[in-house]
């Protein structure tokens, strides 16, 4: 074999070992196994803290409200109005969900909007008694 | 030019494009035949189970589009449950609105988080609204292009970003067609919906499943035939988005209209 | 020109995560400088492979040339990179379905067993030459570039000649495959309608080839008159002749390419009429076609067709070499930035605004497109290439150089 092929062999050689010693090191530990991805990311993306608590976990304290409230009848979650509350859930005493009182709360779902399908319930805030709470006609949890 | 002063002869010509096509074929078939038999050939010999799929659970979500009322409330939860940094959405809400001269208003301000302004309701001969997400495509263009293995499909189906693997290239945003992918500067990495996998896992539905006020969001294990979403698919006519590129899309839609973009 | 009613009757809508571009005019970059890599590479090729002498006297400096700027192509690549740091990855664990995993590959088997190599045949009986007569650290540095192989024999620098054709014959499928992938990682996007092409792989190589053509000519014009020699007029009159041939088949393509979608007219031609009839006019008809395709290509012909002297040969083709480069630079930006400026919506258009500070910015691209010959410049003050490549035993002698 001519020398220089020889010299050229012996560059490669190195930069190949280099190339495969750096891999042997960088590649993580079961990468390929359950898919092209780390092995252990869906579970390091799974393990991720939730925000909302789920309308089960309201119901194990407030069975009450559950049985009375018609926007639960219908399948309305608890967080739709009241936001995220696992924390609430994990520490009832200290921290309270938000409470919607105002009438900027309810027209977000029930103004009458370009868009909205008719089946669902709308009303006209400009019309439907303008400036008053709707709380003060529309009770959201009837007491029993 | 004189004769004998030819710049290249014709047989040197031929030889070199003949090699130069050899080495290509065998580099290219070569290339295929290594990507294509370890992805998309492999994948469909797997088994699949009884209902169809390639393995169970199977998660998937579908849409019913006449059910949505554009409350923004999937949007906040969502942004609030997956800290989505702020201008960017793992889901988003599209109102459209068509005209009697039929032109066709899209929009979706702040990506629906607010709800929809008010618009005048003169010469519209139809409006609905339209949520989207990650379809978390089964032959998904994203993952496909993903350099380094950081953008996967679980094996139950979630198509998902590793943070710290993600060298933040963005091919995958450019080859994702429904604009589901976006750039988290925070973290500097692609970012995208993973159908709430942090809740999924722990027997919860997604953030906006839970909050929708209607209904127009069903969630589950579509390898399960009990389960809510395989019923919704069984029971109703639906679509997916853009079905013609072929992305095995498993976001399934009720009511979807054709000016859907 | 365009039918743009149907996309008039809808407003313009962009999904709200499209609202930034992704790729900025780095990436406008990176295929740029690739592509002269591949097309200095090509040129210099038709010497070696195809025995085109009349061109010779610019083969080593073509070499030298594509080795400085595949030395910055990556750099664009990288800093964009949300994490510079990870970059290894892609040679670590490349995913085979991508396109772009192969970049780390293509580009060291290019950089490695092609460049290098053909460098290392062709200037080893200079390098050998240099150790003479130099001392000290400049000699032992000459002396490990040679890889202590000091053997300037007929026997083996007839080895040496040998060994470079080989690799050239190979480095032509390599340089097409280089090239030919980049074109490929935008081609190969279903999702977008203004990338996805199978023509794409291919019209980016003949403007690679085009563009490479035009480097070297204009470095061999700057060098000479730098070094105040006397150009070599039969060499310009053939380096122009490859030119008008490439750029012929360039534009051939490229306007199949636009004649093929606007018939096509798939669900994308109203937006796509829209942007290059907008934000895309100038760069598209003013830059890349007019002044950097059609503009050269007369200039080109006239050189071919008229009896114009020396000196106004010498300066169209100084001009057409300016003008193709322009054009090349701008055809990049069209099809990088221009695949971003619509939505994948296709009902809505963005814009893009080039920043001058920065690290994306216009000062931070011009560095990159002068670090290049700043690399250059050095390594023609290591190995000199003027002259035929010494390996060569017949090439110097029947063909006197005026150098």
């Amino acid at each position: 074999m001519a020398p220089q092929v020889v010299r050229i062999a012996i560059v490669f050689l190195v930069v190949i070992c280099l190339f495969l010693g750096v891999r042997s090191q960088a590649v993580p530990k079961g990468f390929g196994e359950d898919g092209f991805h780390r092995i252990q990311a869906p579970q390091m993306i799974a393990s991720r803290a939730m925000s909302h608590a789920g309308r089960k976990a309201c119901a194990e304290c407030h069975e009450d409200k559950f049985k009375v409230t018609p926007h639960v009848q219908k399948g309305v979650g608890c967080e739709t109005c009241h936001g995220p509350a696992l924390a609430h859930a994990q520490n009832f005493e200290t921290i309270k969900p938000k409470v919607p009182s105002t009438r900027a709360d309810c027209t977000r779902c029930h103004a009458r909007l370009v868009g909205r399908p008719d089946w669902f319930p709308q009303i006209d805030p400009n019309q439907h008694n303008p400036g008053k709470r709707c709380m003060e006609c529309h009770e959201i949890h009837p007491s029993e | 030019m004189e004769e004998n002063e030819k710049l290249i002869t014709r047989s040197d010509l031929l030889k070199t494009i003949g090699q130069s096509v050899i080495l290509i074929g065998v580099g290219a078939g070569g290339y295929a035949a290594w990507s294509n038999v370890t992805s998309k050939i492999a994948k469909k010999t797997t088994k699949r189970t009884a209902t169809g799929y390639p393995a169970s659970p199977w998660y998937a979500m579908a849409i019913d589009i006449e059910k949505c009322i554009g409350c923004g409330s999937c949007v906040q939860a969502c942004s609030v449950e997956n800290d989505v940094p702020e201008g960017h959405f793992r889901t988003w809400i599209e109102r459209y609105v068509i005209k009697e001269d039929g032109s066709v208003d899209i929009s979706s301000p702040d990506g629906g988080i607010h709800g929809f302004p008010e618009v005048s309701d003169e010469n519209v001969t139809r409006a609905f609204f339209v949520p989207k997400l990650c379809n978390h495509c089964d032959d998904s263009p994203c993952t496909q292009v993903c350099p380094v293995g950081a953008t996967f499909e679980t094996s139950d189906g979630v198509v998902m970003v590793d943070y710290d693997w993600c060298v933040g290239c963005r091919y995958c945003i450019q080859a994702c067609p429904y604009g589901s992918r976006f750039w988290n500067e925070k973290k500097r990495t692609a970012d995208k919906c993973t159908l709430c996998y942090h809740r999924i896992k722990k027997g919860q539905v997604p953030a906006c499943v839970e909050v929708c006020p209607t209904g127009a969001r069903i969630f589950g294990d579509i390898s399960d035939k009990e389960s809510p979403v395989a019923k919704f698919v069984r029971e109703n006519a639906t679509n997916v988005m853009k079905p013609h590129l072929k992305t095995g899309a498993k976001v399934q839609y009720k009511g979807l209209s054709k000016e859907v973009v | 020109m365009f039918p743009l009613q149907l996309l008039a009757q809808s407003s313009n809508y962009v999904f709200p995560n499209e609202k930034e571009l992704q790729w900025s005019v780095l990436i406008v970059l990176y295929p740029y400088l690739t592509g002269l890599v591949a097309g200095a590479f090509i040129l210099a090729s038709l010497v070696r492979v195809f025995d085109a002498k009349k061109v010779a006297p610019t083969y080593r400096l073509a070499l030298l040339t594509a080795l400085a700027f595949l030395i910055c192509a990556p750099i664009p690549l990288v800093t964009h990179l949300g994490h510079p740091e990870r970059a290894i990855e892609i040679m670590m664990t490349p995913h085979l379905s991508s396109a772009m995993a192969i970049f780390g590959f293509v580009y060291l088997w290019y950089l490695m067993a092609v460049l290098l190599l053909e460098i290392w045949f062709d200037f080893r009986a200079d390098l050998v030459k240099k150790t003479e007569v130099t001392r000290g650290i400049v000699k032992s540095f000459y002396t490990a570039l040679t890889l202590g192989f000091k053997d300037v024999s007929k026997k083996a620098l007839q080895f040496d000649d040998k060994a470079g054709r080989f690799i050239t014959i190979i480095g032509i499928p390599s340089a097409v495959l280089l090239h030919g992938y980049v074109g490929f990682i935008f081609g190969s996007l279903k999702s977008n309608p203004w990338w996805s092409s199978v023509l794409m792989p291919v019209i980016f190589l003949l403007s690679a080839i085009v563009s490479g053509i035009s480097l070297v000519l204009l470095f061999y014009l700057i060098t000479t008159k730098y070094r105040k020699q006397v150009l070599d007029i039969g060499c310009l009159d053939a380096v122009g002749r490859y030119l008008m041939f490439a750029l012929i088949f360039d534009l051939t393509l490229e306007g199949l390419d636009i004649v093929h979608r606007l018939y096509e007219a798939g669900e994308w031609v109203e937006v796509l009429g829209l942007l290059s009839s907008g934000y895309l006019y100038y760069t598209i008809f003013g830059l890349q076609l007019f002044l950097g395709g059609l503009l050269p290509l007369g200039m080109l012909a006239y050189t071919q067709l008229s009896k114009a002297s020396e000196a106004v040969r010498t300066k169209l083709y100084a001009i057409s070499g300016f003008l193709v480069l322009l054009g090349v630079l701008a055809m990049r930006w069209n099809v990088v930035i221009g695949g971003q400026l619509f939505s994948k919506s296709l009902r809505g258009l963005s814009t893009y605004k080039l920043e001058m500070i920065g690290q994306e910015g216009i000062l931070a691209s011009l560095f990159l497109l002068i670090l290049p010959i700043i690399i250059l410049f050095v390594l023609v003050k290591i190995i000199p290439p003027w002259g035929t490549h010494g390996a060569e035993p017949e090439a110097g002698q029947g063909d006197p150089q005026p150098v």
